[in-house]
């Protein structure tokens, strides 16, 4: 019944009985929504990070056990930034405020170390996870990123740079690719100068954006454009404008939700309502976008905390997703492992669920801000939460104790398929 | 003893895992408007030919079974949650349950949905080693051997699909053996079929511009991999069909607030 191509890397299925019943079927195999080019990238990886591609390999493996492989998001020098935009939800957590909220001189929060770094990196090499996104703040501010990167390992794991771009030109993109780095995703928020450069709230930067897009391709590094939206910009002009420019300069557009967190806490008229993320749905369908909760790596779009981004504080605590200001343990004190067990057995983290909780649920949005005004207000100006005074106070989910087997002929040929069925 | 709670949710029960007891019904249905007419027309378009058979006996005799229902003491509650009727006969009697709904029942669902909301799209995606043919048997305890065996002749129902909402698979399956059977109603736990059908008359159902909907897990096909389950969701404005998993992980198997599990009553035509 099937016809299958194999290479060494992808296996193609054309399932025949398909192709009698309609004239447009494909079944894809191996990871779903892989394009050729993205296949392609893949098998650069088992050349150039033969570990990465063994991960990402061992992840879809295990993938129906449940198994999950989170990006982890680096937050560093203490969010340090150099700009002031208006949706920033890190605020917070930059010296800066806290000097100004508390009027302390010195910021009092404990400050991973590389050898923090290192073991960091070593745990999640163990636990298969397989993507670090260097963050701030501006993480080009930090004066050792290089120490750093060199401590995460870039021959481990693909190391992705967010960056507002300011700095990030033709010899910084050189120098950054030659560190080993994979990424660059630069914050464009509007295809309108001014409006860009208001929102930042630093004139200018919309042209070193443009800088840092071209200085990024020149150095051949993979690259993504982030874009944050606020309610109803999705149906504007502007943004259909911002679409066909990364069609047209193929580059693809990640789009984040504003929240009502950080200095957004107050905003609540910007929250995207169900509608604005639905109108992103169908112009996935037109445009190489996508958001945090798109159908990737095999699953299906939903919601992403703990499973698809977790954010590493300064002072290792692990925030289950790179909005929230709460915490579920911290890495310095615990294993990465458990840390990211306890996130999945949390009834507002694991299970799974379709909406973005901390841009749409306003239940959880309630929930969320009431923790982080209690906390602050109770026990420390410090975010983010710990554990034991945010999530720890929400339900775990039952434990059961059948789990099924899989089948033994699945068991011994467990190669990892994702079928797209195009009917 | 009151089975269902006032939104036709059946009542956890001993060694139930819901997500949580009472639940919050975040995710929504909007009970649908019953044209029996555009229904019938839907299903005789896009999944099968019934050439001898009117809107007005659909009606009726979906009206009829519902009634049935209504006038029974512990099961009137049930309808109170949304429901939605529709008409199916399985023409590939003793076809493998896998193939029917590659072959049948998801281009149907496709065609329909698509003509619907011509922007949006229909996908369907196996996470697995696995193809659905060969792979899906009926689950002993769900009652859908019977929903089978009515339907090559033809079967009208109705598909109640949160009357398990924020149960485990597990949990669904093992309810069907706890609710009694009752005299003139045929019962089973919602399985591909049905479900399909439902949608194929009605695939407007999940799409809300609102709300989030429910996930409609088929939950009366067991996957040979035991550790994968059938689903029904929607994407934003577009329908998915999913064989995924429902491991959360090694040892814990899903509980989901947007699972939900469904009952399907049924007669012959």
């Amino acid at each position: 019944m099937y016809a299958r191509i194999c290479s060494n890397y992808n296996t193609i299925i054309i399932q025949k009985s398909w192709l009698i019943m309609t004239d447009t079927l494909q079944i894809l195999a191996d990871q779903e929504a892989l394009s050729l080019v993205e296949k392609n990238k893949r098998k650069d990886q088992s050349i150039h990070r033969p570990r990465v591609h063994e991960k990402i390999q061992q992840y879809f493996k295990n993938m129906l056990d449940g198994e999950i492989s989170p990006i982890l998001r680096i937050k560093i020098n203490r969010s340090l930034c150099n700009f002031h935009c208006m949706h920033c939800c890190e605020e917070p957590y930059m010296t800066r405020d806290i000097k100004k909220e508390t009027g302390v001189k010195l910021d009092p929060r404990h400050q991973m170390d590389l050898d923090d770094y290192r073991e960091l990196s070593r745990q999640a090499d163990e636990a298969g996870i397989f993507r670090f996104v260097l963050t701030g703040g501006e993480a080009l501010l930090d004066s050792s990123i290089d120490q750093l990167i060199a401590a995460i390992d870039p021959k481990k794991h693909l190391i992705i740079l967010d960056t507002n771009g300011w700095t990030f030109d033709e010899e910084k993109a050189k120098w950054f690719a030659g560190l080993g780095g994979y990424k660059v995703q630069i914050s464009l928020d509007s295809m309108i100068e001014a409006e860009h450069d208001e929102f930042r709230g630093k004139p200018g930067s919309y042209a070193r954006v443009l800088t840092a897009l071209k200085a990024s391709k020149s150095a051949n590094l993979e690259l993504l454009i982030s874009t944050c939206i606020i309610k109803d910009r999705v149906f504007s002009e502007e943004f259909e404008m911002l679409c066909s420019y990364c069609k047209d300069e193929d580059i693809p557009l990640y789009v984040t939700l504003a929240k009502p967190v950080g200095t957004a806490r107050e905003q609540d008229t910007w929250v995207c309502t169900k509608k604005d993320v639905d109108q992103l749905k169908y112009l996935e369908d037109k445009y190489d976008i996508f958001t945090h909760m798109s159908p990737s790596y095999g699953q299906p779009g939903r919601c992403i905390t703990v499973k698809g981004i977790n954010t590493v504080n300064h002072d290792g605590e692990i925030v289950p997703c790179p909005y929230m200001d709460l915490s579920i343990g911290n890495i310095v004190k615990e294993p990465l492992k458990d840390v990211l067990s306890r996130g999945m057995m949390n009834s507002w983290l694991g299970p799974y669920r379709d909406e973005c909780i901390i841009g749409e649920h306003m239940d959880f949005i309630r929930f969320h801000n009431q923790s982080v005004a209690d906390y602050q207000k109770n026990v420390s100006h410090l975010l983010p939460v710990t554990y034991e005074h945010g999530f720890g106070k929400t339900p775990e989910i039952d434990n059961n104790d059948n789990p099924p087997s899989p089948p033994e002929i699945l068991a011994k040929d467990r190669r990892a398929i994702f079928a797209i069925k195009s009917i | 003893m009151k089975l269902f709670d006032d939104h036709g949710r059946r009542l956890p029960t001993a060694n139930d895992r819901v997500f949580r007891e009472k639940p919050s019904f975040y995710y929504k249905i909007n009970q649908p408007n019953f044209d029996f007419n555009l229904i019938l027309e839907r299903t005789k378009k896009n999944l099968m030919v019934i050439d001898n058979f009117s809107a007005a006996d659909f009606e009726s005799k979906a009206n009829l079974l519902l009634e049935k229902l209504k006038t029974n003491e512990e099961f009137s509650l049930l309808t109170n949650g949304v429901h939605i009727p529709f008409i199916y006969r399985n023409t590939s009697k003793g076809v493998d349950l896998g193939k029917n709904l590659e072959e049948t029942i998801l281009p149907a669902l496709k065609k329909s949905f698509t003509e619907k909301f011509p922007e949006a799209h229909f996908k369907a995606v196996l996470q697995s080693n696995s193809e659905l043919q060969g792979n899906i048997k009926v689950h002993p305890e769900s009652r859908y051997d019977q929903f089978l065996d009515d339907s090559s002749e033809g079967v009208i129902g109705w598909f109640f699909p949160q009357a398990f909402q924020e149960f485990d698979i597990d949990s669904q399956r093992n309810q069907m053996s706890k609710l009694q059977e009752i005299n003139d109603v045929k019962m089973c736990l919602s399985g591909g079929m049905d479900i399909g059908a439902a949608v194929i008359g009605s695939p407007e159902l999940l799409i809300n511009k609102d709300y989030y909907s429910p996930i409609l897990c088929m939950s009366s096909f067991v996957h040979r991999d035991e550790r994968l389950v059938l689903l029904l969701k929607a994407y934003g404005p577009h329908l998915e069909f999913w064989c995924m998993t429902q491991m959360l992980s090694k040892t814990t198997k899903q509980v989901s607030e947007q699972w939900a599990g469904g009952i399907t009553i049924f007669s012959k035509f």
